[in-house]
C-alpha cells in the first residue's frame, strides 16, 4: 500500500468503532470524491479542533466559554444532569423536558481501562453544588455507568441533595411485540403503580 | 387453549441441517425427522462434530472449544452451519466463522442473541460433561446456568452483568485501588438475582431428576442435589447479599481477589448420603449425568420448550442393562441425536433411525 494511503488508513483506524477494514473502505471512498469535497472534510476536521473546546464549567463542547447552557439565566439553577460524554447532552436537550444544567464526567468508571474516580471530572461537579437540590444521574445503563452512578450517589446523598437516576424501560411509541426481551424484562422489574 | 398455550405446546423440531467446511464433516444436507436418530461410526468419523454443529446452531457456542474458528475444516478459511426449525412456523438459524469473526443470523437477519436462543432448545451430554459430577465447581455452575438460560434466555443479561462487575472488582482488588463500594453494589444486585434463579432451578431439577431416575427403573442409592451458594443466607435480598459481600471487604483486600459471590457457588451431589466424588464409579457417574440431562430436558418440556437431546458416545461406560434403562428415559423425547461407535449395543432402540458416519460422510445405515 502506498505510504499516504497506509498513513490515512492508520489514522482512521485510531478512531473509535473503526477497524482496519472500514478504514480502508473510507480511504478508498475519499480517493473517489472530488478535490473540493476532500478539502472540505479536511478543513472541517481542522475547524472543529481550532474552534471548539470543553466548557470550563460543565465540560460540554462549546465555542464560547462558559457555554451557552451554563450562562443561560433562564435555566433552572437547582438541577444538574450528569452524563458520561459531551455527546450525551444533545439527546436530552432534544427532549425539551430538562431545563437545568449539565455536567459531563468525560467517561465512566472502568477499572479494566484504568479509569478511576480521579480520571473523571468529579471534583468539578462537587464544586458546582451550591444551590443544587437535585442531581440527575444520566450515565449509561451498563455496568460501568451503573457503578459510576452508585459512586456519585454515595458522594452526593450525605450533602442533602436529591439524587435521581434515569428510568430503564420501554421505548415510547414502540411495540411490545418488537421490544427486545432484556429491555422488556428490565421494564417489568422497574414497573410503577399508576 | 390460549394462543400462548398453543405456542408452548408446539413441537420444535430441527427439520433441516446443512454444514459447509465444518470440522471433518463432508458438507452435509440432512433432514432429520422426529424421534431418535442413532449416529453410528468409528472414532474420528465425525459423530461428535455433527452433534457439535447442532449445538452450535442452537446456542451459538461449541461444547468443544471457546474459539469457533477451531471448527473450520483444515485448509479452509470459514464455515457455515444452517438449520431450519419447525415450530408451526419455520425459523432459519445460521452460525459460522466468516472473515475471521463469528457470524449468526436468525431468519436471514441479525437478531439479538436472546431471540436466537429461543428458537431451538437443546440439552447435550458430551465428553465435556464427563467431569460434571467429580470435577471442579465451575462445571456445575455452568450446568446450572446453561439450564437457566435455556429456560429463560434473558438471564444472560444478569449473568453478563455479574461477570463484568466482578471483572471490575478483581482489577480494583489486584491493584489495591479504592472505590470498591459501587462495584459491590452492582455485584449484589446481579448476585441476588442469580442466586434466586440458581436456587429455584436446583430445586426443580432435583425433583425432575428423581422422576427420571424412577422412570429408568434402576435401583440407585438416594441421590441428593443441593445448591451450595457461596453467600449462604436464608432470605436472598440485594441488601443481605450486599451486607455479606461488604463483610468480606477487609479479607478481600488482604488477598487481592473477590472471596465471596455466585462465582464461587457449587452444587453438592450426595450418592447414598456420601459425596459422589468418593463413591461413584465411572458407570454410576455416567448414569447420573445422563439422568441429569433428562431432568434438564423435562424442565424445559414443562414450560413447553421440549429440547432436542444430543447424547455423544452415550453408551460408553455403561453395560447393556444400564444403557437400556437410561435410554428408556429419553424414549418419549421429541428429537434425540445419539452417537455411538458400537452398533451392536443398540438393539433395544428399535424405533430409532440409524445413520452411518464414515470419514465425515453421513448416510442412512
Amino acid at each position: 500500500m502506498p505510504d499516504p494511503l497506509s498513513r490515512l488508513v492508520g489514522e482512521f483506524s485510531r478512531l473509535p468503532g473503526i477497524g482496519p477494514k472500514t478504514a480502508t473502505r473510507l480511504v478508498h471512498h475519499l480517493l473517489k470524491v472530488s478535490d473540493a469535497d476532500a478539502r472540505a472534510l479536511a478543513e472541517s476536521i481542522l475547524e472543529v479542533k481550532e474552534k471548539l473546546f470543553h466548557c470550563c464549567r460543565c465540560n460540554g463542547i462549546t465555542d464560547i466559554d462558559p457555554c451557552s447552557i451554563c450562562t443561560d439565566e433562564q435555566r433552572d439553577k437547582t438541577q444538574i444532569c450528569v452524563v458520561e460524554e459531551p455527546f450525551n447532552i444533545q439527546p436530552i436537550e432534544r427532549t425539551r423536558e430538562f431545563h437545568g444544567r449539565y455536567h459531563v464526567l468525560m467517561g465512566a468508571l472502568s477499572p479494566q481501562r484504568g479509569i478511576g474516580p480521579e480520571q473523571l471530572r468529579i471534583s468539578g461537579l462537587l464544586e458546582r453544588l451550591d444551590g443544587i437540590t437535585e442531581v440527575i444521574l444520566a450515565t449509561n445503563p451498563d455496568v460501568e455507568g451503573e457503578a459510576t452512578a452508585l459512586y456519585l450517589a454515595r458522594l452526593l446523598k450525605p450533602r442533602d441533595i436529591e439524587v435521581t437516576r434515569l428510568a430503564f424501560g420501554m421505548p415510547v411509541g414502540g411495540d411490545i411485540e418488537y421490544t427486545d426481551e432484556v429491555t422488556l424484562a428490565r421494564s417489568l422489574a422497574g414497573r410503577r403503580a399508576i | 387453549m390460549t394462543e400462548i398455550d398453543a405456542a408452548r405446546n408446539q413441537l420444535r423440531l430441527l427439520v433441516h441441517l446443512s454444514s459447509h467446511s465444518f470440522r471433518n464433516l463432508k458438507d452435509i444436507d440432512w433432514q432429520p425427522g422426529q424421534g431418535c436418530h442413532l449416529l453410528i461410526g468409528p472414532n474420528g468419523s465425525g459423530k461428535s462434530s455433527l452433534l457439535e454443529s447442532v449445538y452450535l446452531l442452537a446456542t451459538t457456542r461449541s461444547f468443544r472449544t471457546s474459539q469457533p474458528g477451531d471448527c473450520v475444516r483444515h485448509g479452509e478459511g470459514e464455515f457455515h452451519v444452517t438449520g431450519e426449525v419447525d415450530s408451526g412456523v419455520r425459523s432459519r438459524l445460521e452460525v459460522g466463522w466468516v472473515s475471521g469473526g463469528r457470524f449468526r443470523r436468525l431468519n436471514d437477519r441479525s437478531a439479538p442473541l436472546v431471540e436466537h436462543l429461543r428458537v431451538l432448545p437443546v440439552v447435550a451430554w458430551t465428553d465435556a460433561d464427563r467431569d460434571l459430577l467429580s470435577g471442579p465447581p465451575a462445571l456445575r455452575r455452568r450446568f446450572i446456568d446453561q439450564g437457566i438460560v435455556a429456560e429463560r434466555p434473558t438471564a444472560l443479561e444478569t449473568l453478563a452483568r455479574y461477570r463484568q462487575a466482578l471483572a471490575g472488582k478483581r482489577v480494583l482488588l489486584m491493584e489495591r485501588r479504592k472505590a470498591i463500594g459501587p462495584w459491590n453494589e452492582v455485584l449484589a444486585g446481579a448476585a441476588s438475582e442469580i442466586m434466586k434463579l440458581r436456587r429455584d432451578y436446583m430445586e426443580r431439577v432435583s425433583t425432575e431428576f428423581a422422576a427420571a431416575a424412577s422412570l429408568s427403573g434402576l435401583s440407585l442409592p438416594l441421590v441428593e442435589l443441593r445448591y451450595r451458594p457461596s453467600i449462604d443466607i436464608m432470605e436472598i435480598t440485594q441488601e443481605h447479599v450486599l451486607a455479606t459481600i461488604e463483610s468480606f471487604e477487609r479479607r478481600e483486600r488482604d488477598k487481592g481477589r473477590p472471596l465471596v459471590g455466585p462465582h464461587l457457588d457449587d452444587v453438592e451431589i450426595l450418592f447414598g448420603g456420601r459425596g459422589i466424588r468418593r463413591v461413584g464409579s465411572a458407570g454410576e457417574r455416567k448414569v447420573l449425568g445422563l439422568l441429569l440431562a433428562a431432568a434438564r430436558g423435562r424442565l424445559l418440556g414443562a414450560v413447553g420448550r421440549d429440547p432436542i437431546y444430543l447424547l455423544d458416545d452415550a453408551d460408553t461406560e455403561l453395560d447393556r442393562g444400564r444403557l437400556e434403562a437410561v435410554f428408556g428415559v429419553f424414549s418419549e423425547a421429541k428429537q434425540v441425536l445419539v452417537s455411538s461407535n458400537r452398533s451392536e449395543v443398540w438393539g433395544m432402540a428399535e424405533g430409532a433411525t440409524r445413520w452411518r458416519l464414515e470419514e465425515g460422510d453421513l448416510s442412512p445405515a
